[in-house]
């Protein structure tokens, strides 16, 4: 059976279904989380996650460990946007980001991010035809950079049209796709988010993403964290405000088997850093 | 200030897309290091790179955090790798 989970922000959501997970066998089917992007979360709770990964020593294939923020940056690199730039903000990030990636594609494994797939989707040669899309040399596709730029657009014409001026509402969309048929075709492996869509709606725009398996120890927290950047730059782009955030997990796993006593302790403290009256409760019952 | 170390400084100054004084300030108010985001320290290293001419400079195995994440130990690193690709050609 699905869930839905509405939260206050990023924070509060992760804790949520955490909760909601351990109160059952740690895991969930249709486990879909949102909260506004635009609301700060708990800075302190992220600590406090990075704490067990590094105690628990859980680190990706290149030896790192899985801290928040380097999830996060998988998705949205922030310390490379400087929204200052104005015009030339996204193809600074876009110039860095693909300089960045020549570093990255030299590891053994973990060659490929998120952030990396919307700017460079693989697409192949000769499929596009007489579309307006125009492909790289090596056949990929900066599918951000395209729909940002379509979203902006839409959204000043329909600020000239007088059914904007009436309050009609026309909502917009766009797809942008992770997930790349006949290139992943490893069971398991990347990328667990598939696909994000985007609705422009009253000036705000929303976002949707689907993982076909979210690890919530080891990622959500960060992957949240990720999203909602992505969701404020292309917001900002767009010259919209950041709206709802959702994140279907078609899969969720509260990752137990790193120990299943440590993280109800985990989680305990986590929901003391939000709600220390509820810790204190908690801490009354026992 | 070694050749290096200005090279450093300023592809960090055009990727956080601000003025070389302004970072220089930030470095020495800081007390001579300053942290790097990994994402931030890959751009840099890989720009410091092309500075110099040097193709495949950053290793595989120099990716990690404590590598890349503050100026001094960026700076040791590629310090190291230059030298090392000096005396190999």
């Amino acid at each position: 059976m699905a869930d839905l989970i509405q939260a206050g922000n990023a924070s509060e959501a992760w804790l949520a279904a955490m909760e909601l997970m351990l109160s059952r066998d740690g895991k969930a089917v249709n486990l879909n989380v949102v909260f506004p992007a635009d609301a700060d979360g708990h800075e302190a709770l992220n600590g406090v996650v990075d704490g067990f990964i590094a105690e628990h020593d859980v680190r990706y294939q290149d030896g790192n460990l899985l801290l928040v923020e380097t999830v996060a940056n998988t998705i949205f690199p922030q310390a490379l946007y400087h929204p200052h730039l104005g015009d030339q903000a996204a193809s600074r990030l876009y110039e860095n980001y693909a300089l960045s990636m020549r570093v990255h594609r030299r590891r053994k494994n973990d060659k490929e991010t998120y952030f990396n797939r919307l700017l460079a989707y693989p697409v192949g040669t000769g499929a596009m035809g007489e579309s307006e899309v125009k492909l790289e040399k090596d056949g990929t596709w900066n599918q951000l950079a395209y729909y940002v730029e379509r979203l902006r657009k839409q959204r000043e014409t329909l600020h000239r049209s007088s059914s904007y001026e009436l309050g009609i509402s026309h909502p917009m969309d766009a797809e942008l796709r992770v997930q790349a048929p006949f290139k992943d075709k490893r069971m398991g492996s990347f990328p667990c988010l598939s696909h994000i869509s985007l609705t422009l709606v009253d000036d705000r725009v929303h976002m949707s993403a689907v993982y076909r398996n979210q690890t919530f120890i080891t990622r959500a927290l960060g992957n949240y964290l990720g999203l909602t950047r992505l969701l404020e730059f292309i917001a900002t782009e767009t010259g919209a405000a950041p709206g709802e955030l959702q994140v279907l997990a078609t899969h969720a796993d509260a990752e137990t088997g790193l120990g299943v006593v440590a993280i109800r302790d985990l989680v305990k403290r986590g929901r003391s850093l939000i709600d220390p009256g509820t810790a204190q409760e908690a801490a009354h019952v026992q | 200030m070694t050749n290096v170390e200005q090279i450093l400084i300023e592809q960090l100054a055009y990727v956080r897309a601000i003025e070389q004084l302004e970072l220089e300030a930030a470095i020495t108010e800081a007390g001579g290091d300053i942290e790097l985001d990994s994402k931030e320290g890959q751009t840099v290293a890989i720009r410091v790179e092309i500075a110099l001419d040097m193709d495949g400079l950053i290793r595989p195995e120099d990716q990690t955090r404590e590598n890349l994440t503050t100026l001094s130990s960026l700076m040791a690193l590629i310090e190291s790798r230059r030298a090392e690709h000096e005396e190999e050609n």
